[in-house]
């Protein structure tokens, strides 16, 4: 059995060898998901309500100015206004961006965007 | 007609040209006296390319920072305002919508452009900060029309548009034209992109997180504007800098870019009204451009970065000028000043009662991992070890519980050095139901990446 500090090393160990190289995703199907950092992508059927069109920065970071953007063809709509998430729509494959995390490439499709939630703060992570 | 293509010999100049301005950009010297006559003559040929009187020379003055810029920038463009409202009420109104509509379009080009910039956005954003919070108690909704007219100048645009705008649009033209959108972006990358990543992030994009920047005098600074009239009105001028602000050396990279096409494309553009800006960016820090006075902020003596070019030092202040004023951040994170002036002092309630995800992580790891594990009284619940992206290895995480009950999932993200606790229901039993009670109603089993 490791010890708790035994534990903490071996994931901090783990984590300086991250890998930042691009991971590309071929096809997602409905309800599957990818995450980047605190922010989650959920396939979702094309068609569902979404507000007006936003920049494409998908989350304001307020410490380090979080920068998780859809670069084109992908486009970013606020959340519709009787609730859910922002969603992004692309007719072609794309690729979420973000300076520190691994570029993500996707297909094309329509993604809900999900913020990881922070029980201390009771709201989405701030980062 | 297509006026340039690039070629061999340009390309291999690219290096040299994007570092040349990333040393303008991190610039830590003070301006000397030559520059500073240098700075005079380029603002007066700026205001006359602009096709306005330049202030005098008493009006040009130096400043050391861009918070004092900022400050004696607003409360000396409500005293100019105060003072001329009495002289020109009847013929004000009737030329204030026309001048409002084409300062809008000049100023939103020209803001756009400025959070394209290289080490333009930390100050800004602390500027920005500083301002309104000298000003939020001070400000009632009477003072706003005022200050609206007081700082919406068209100086800073029309000046801008007659150097920046006007020679850009040239060499995009020029460089842009027929077929050779390529070379343009190959140009551009090599200069606008390289200058801007390598220094973008040592100031990096902000929202207002206030105790990351230090302003010394900040509280008096009410007391000050009343020197010059109505210090709500004073203040809010200040709080609306960003109308009269051009960047100096902090946009240095779309300098890099204009300057390769000068100097070593040669175009056939005339350089003249671009001339002064680009002294000005070389030379000096941020300016407040107002038609009666100029401000220049010199530059900071202290800017450091890490080896990833974020804002960073664990010593003190990344960014000191010599006023005093100072930025903090770690490896890219805004923290309040005493989490770097005085780690001795963190605790882990201070940790826990922090909202800010990567300033708890900044506070944990300055309180020492194993010192916070200790004083938690943390017990391991769970462990396992994820493999959900492709071609990527497997992840740990681990569960643990403190000594007051609560439980927290330790993991990293997969893609950065960074490790994470985060806070879980209490009944969660492993790190798949704590995890999983983070976001949302998604199931890990659904999982297609995670980085």
């Amino acid at each position: 059995m490791m010890s708790v500090g035994e534990v903490v090393e071996r994931i901090a160990r783990e984590a300086g060898g991250a890998q930042v190289e691009p991971v590309g995703i071929v096809a997602l199907a409905l309800g599957e998901w990818v995450r980047q950092g605190d922010v989650y992508l959920e396939r979702v059927p094309d068609g569902v309500p979404r507000g007006a069109r936003r920049r494409a920065q998908l989350v304001d970071g307020t410490s380090v100015g979080a920068r998780h953007v859809a670069g084109t063809p992908a486009q970013v709509f606020e959340a519709d206004r009787v609730g859910g998430e922002i969603v992004v729509v692309s007719a072609a494959g794309w690729t979420l961006r973000h300076p520190e995390h691994a570029h993500l490439a996707l297909p094309a499709g329509t993604f809900r965007v999900v913020r990881q939630l922070d029980m201390q703060t009771r709201r989405a992570v701030e980062d | 007609m297509d006026l340039y293509s690039l070629t061999d010999a340009h390309r291999a100049r690219f290096g040299e040209w994007r570092d040349q301005w990333i040393d303008v950009a991190m610039r830590t010297a003070p301006m000397t006296g030559e520059e500073r006559a240098m700075c005079r003559a380029a603002v007066r040929g700026m205001y006359r390319a602009a096709g306005l009187v330049p202030p005098p020379d008493e009006r040009i003055v130096f400043v050391p920072s861009p918070f004092v810029a900022a400050f004696a920038g607003g409360f000396a463009a409500g005293w100019w305002h105060q003072k001329k409202a009495t002289t020109r009420a009847a013929t004000y109104e009737a030329t204030r919508e026309a001048t409002y509509t084409a300062t809008d379009a000049a100023t939103d080009a020209a803001t756009r452009q400025a959070t394209d910039a290289a080490t333009f956005e930390a100050t800004y954003a602390a500027t920005y900060a500083a301002t309104f919070e000298a000003t939020r108690q001070a400000t009632d909704a009477a003072t706003l029309q005022a200050i609206d007219t007081a700082t919406r100048q068209a100086t800073d645009a029309a000046t801008f548009a007659a150097t920046f705008a006007a020679t850009s649009a040239a060499t995009f033209e020029a460089t842009g034209a027929a077929t050779d959108e390529a070379t343009r972006q190959a140009a551009y990358d090599a200069t606008v992109e390289a200058t801007r990543a390598a220094t973008y992030t040592a100031t990096d994009e902000a929202t207002r997180q206030a105790t990351w920047y230090v302003v010394p005098g900040l509280a008096r600074m009410g007391r000050v504007a009343a020197c010059f009239g109505d210090p709500a009105f004073g203040l809010g001028c200040a709080a609306s800098f960003s109308r009269m602000w051009h960047g100096g050396n902090q946009w240095a990279g779309w300098c890099a870019y204009m300057t390769f096409f000068r100097y070593v494309a040669q175009l056939p553009i005339d350089y003249a009204a671009w001339n002064h800006y680009e002294v000005l960016c070389r030379h000096a820090g941020p300016r407040i451009i107002h038609p009666d006075f100029c401000l220049i902020s010199d530059f900071p003596t202290r800017l450091a970065v890490d080896d990833q070019r974020r804002p960073h030092a664990d010593d003190g202040p990344f960014c000191l000028w010599r006023d005093g004023s100072a930025l903090y951040a770690v490896h890219g994170v805004r923290v309040p000043a005493w989490i770097v002036e005085t780690p001795e002092t963190i605790t882990v309630e201070a940790i826990h009662a922090e909202p800010n995800a990567e300033v708890r992580r900044v506070m944990r790891q300055r309180f020492g991992e194993g010192r916070y594990l200790a004083a938690t009284g943390a017990k391991l619940i769970h462990m396992d070890s994820v493999r959900r992206t492709p071609g990527r290895p497997a992840i740990t995480r681990a569960l643990l519980q403190d000594r007051e009950g609560q439980r927290w999932l330790v993991a990293s993200d997969g893609s950065t050095p960074r490790v994470y606790y985060m806070l879980v229901p209490p009944d969660a039993a492993t790190c798949r139901e704590a995890h999983e009670a983070l976001c949302a109603g998604l199931t890990e089993d659904r999982c297609r990446a995670e980085v």
